[in-house]
């Protein structure tokens, strides 16, 4: 039994590796709660792109504003359409219930490229969730934010216990 | 009869129906034809887009993608390139399906960033060397310069070939021709990408096409900052005469020749300067005739293939090392005396990677001044910084003898 919870870690610790630079090319996601039952969204762009996103938001909610040049977004009804044309962050402002249900749901597209995948919530790459703070800074340069970077420690220090734990006893089977 | 006032009225009709066609053909989504894709021009198409939620992978895509790709790597406009034959080259489109006929140019590319993705196809030769393009073993090999695969080039339909500009020129030319011939719409480039004179402006204009501005900046400062730290080097020191012997026997270089520039940038006076040939053979009398100081010897093609990055036979570094320094005669030579006697892997010399090669000759041509410098920390941090490459691939046993 011992050795499938090894063999989990090794597996975790992996796929850490591999999944990090995934995260570290997505969009993601940040909510800053403000008074009154609003909330401050922010979608930060893993680099210089052109792209699309399309932002649902749950019933209840209501856009109260967008903070994007005009004639880069549409509003209608619950979705948010986004142009993205070299900008780093884009920012759009929610008011609804006191204790929201429901969650955000984003999808993005790089117009260059045709990849894209869903727009990730700060909490998905690693990083802690935004509860109560001002919006995470716009990050200086493409791939360079430190979640990859902790994600990778974060790697190591699990494949280094792992590996001594396994190194300790009859080695790797 | 018609009137002439309707005729007059049709032509024009015509005339702006076909230049508007032309203009939205040249560039898209340009579509106030001022040459230029503005904001406000992109953003409705990528609105309209994600309104149909369709996903951008089929043709009717193209256009979007495209003036995506302009917007954001050319400003917007199309791009006018000159390459190192001269001729000006107008890019209307990115360039998507491309095939590279050397491996100089190849690795210039992946010095810039630029995606393996839009390669179709490689040279043979860049193919069998998968320890330096590992992303390349098993691709698509359009043969080489010198014995083409015209079907697999024509087959590959490029939208750009990329041929030598002054290397193999006659054959460069003939393939360009008949490829021009098949596939009138392929741009064909010339660059040489090995030349320290033109390097730069080489991958200057590549760095261009691609829209890879910065990272052609980061490459240059590379190459200034390391050339810099050899010329202030061995700038004021009289520089020792030198043998510099290619791959084949007695075959030298000559002004003219990449390899005679290399040797003067490390501070050395060739002593066959100023032969007629650029590469000219070589009297072993008039090599000892002329009291050469120091001696280096290229390998890594025909007799002399060993080390490099496949490192394979390294032994045969002492082997060769010790066969020039029994020639006959030359056990009076003032290199030889001198233990000055070098060998040297093209790969750090011959192409893009000329500037370790100088650093190395530097250390060997001034090792009083030039002793500091660090030609295995620099090959590493091209490796790695560069080449994507892990740096323990630039082990100096493997490139150099004797090792210090």
């Amino acid at each position: 039994m011992d050795r499938w919870f090894r063999a989990a870690g090794l597996v975790f610790a992996v796929s850490l590796f591999v999944l990090s630079p995934a995260l570290a090319a997505s969009i993601v996601r940040t909510v800053v709660p403000g008074e009154n039952s609003t909330y401050q969204v922010v979608l930060l762009m893993p680099g210089e792109m052109v792209a699309g996103i399309v932002e649902t938001v749950p019933p209840g909610y209501h856009v109260e504003g967008v903070d994007a040049l005009p004639g880069q977004f549409r509003v209608d009804g619950n979705t948010i359409r986004f142009v993205i044309l070299g900008e780093r962050t884009v920012q759009y402002t929610l008011t609804g219930k006191e204790n929201p249900e429901g969650a955000i749901e984003g999808s993005w597209t790089d117009i260059t490229t045709g990849q894209g995948g869903r727009v990730l919530s700060r909490g998905e790459t690693g990083e802690p969730v935004m509860q109560d703070t001002k919006p995470a800074p716009p990050v200086p340069s493409r791939q360079s934010g430190p979640a990859p970077l902790l994600t990778s420690l974060g790697a190591v220090v699990v494949l280094l216990v792992v590996a001594q734990r396994f190194s300790g006893r009859r080695g790797f089977p | 009869m018609m009137p002439r006032a309707c005729v007059l009225c049709i032509a024009v009709l015509m005339l702006l129906y076909l230049s508007g066609t032309l203009a939205s053909a040249a560039l898209p989504g340009d579509s106030d034809t001022d040459g230029q894709i503005s904001r406000m021009e992109l953003a409705p198409l990528v609105l309209s887009a994600l309104d149909s939620g369709k996903p951008l992978s089929g043709e009717e895509f193209r256009d979007l993608r495209d003036a995506a790709w302009i917007f954001l790597h050319w400003d917007g406009r199309s791009r006018t390139v000159t390459d190192a034959a001269g001729k000006t080259h107008a890019l209307e489109r990115p360039l998507r399906r491309i095939i590279v006929m050397d491996g100089e140019t190849l690795e210039t590319m992946r010095s810039l960033g630029v995606s393996r993705e839009h390669i179709v196809a490689v040279d043979k030769y860049s193919i069998q060397k998968p320890e330096f393009f590992p992303e390349y073993a098993g691709y698509p090999s359009v043969g080489s310069i010198w014995a083409p695969d015209y079907e697999k080039i024509i087959s590959l339909r490029p939208d750009a070939l990329f041929l030598y500009a002054s290397v193999s020129r006659a054959e460069c030319d003939e393939i360009e021709k008949k490829v021009r011939s098949s596939l009138p719409d392929t741009t064909v480039f010339r660059f040489d990408c090995y030349h320290p004179e033109t390097y730069l402006a080489d991958a200057g204009e590549i760095a261009r096409i691609f829209g890879k501005e910065e990272k052609f900046s980061e490459l240059s400062g590379f190459y200034t900052g390391a050339l810099s730290a050899v010329t202030s080097a061995v700038s004021r020191e009289p520089a020792p005469l030198v043998y510099f012997e290619t791959w084949n026997d007695y075959k030298s270089v000559s002004r003219g020749s990449g390899y005679h520039d290399k040797i003067a940038m490390a501070g050395g006076a060739n002593i066959f300067a100023d032969s007629a040939a650029e590469y000219p053979e070589v009297d072993p009398e008039s090599v000892l005739a002329r009291r050469p100081e120091v001696v280096v010897k290229l390998t890594g093609s025909a007799r002399y293939i060993f080390g490099g990055y496949s490192g394979e036979n390294g032994s045969r570094f002492a082997e060769v090392h010790g066969s020039i320094l029994s020639r006959p005669g030359w056990s009076r030579m003032p290199a030889v005396r001198e233990g000055r006697v070098y060998i040297l892997h093209n790969a750090v010399l011959g192409g893009p990677q000329y500037i370790i090669g100088v650093t190395y000759m530097a250390r060997w041509f001034h090792p009083d001044r030039a002793g500091d410098l660090d030609p295995q920390g620099l090959h590493e941090r091209y490796l790695s910084d560069f080449q994507g490459l892990s740096p323990s691939l630039a082990r100096p046993d493997r490139f150099i003898y004797p090792v210090e």
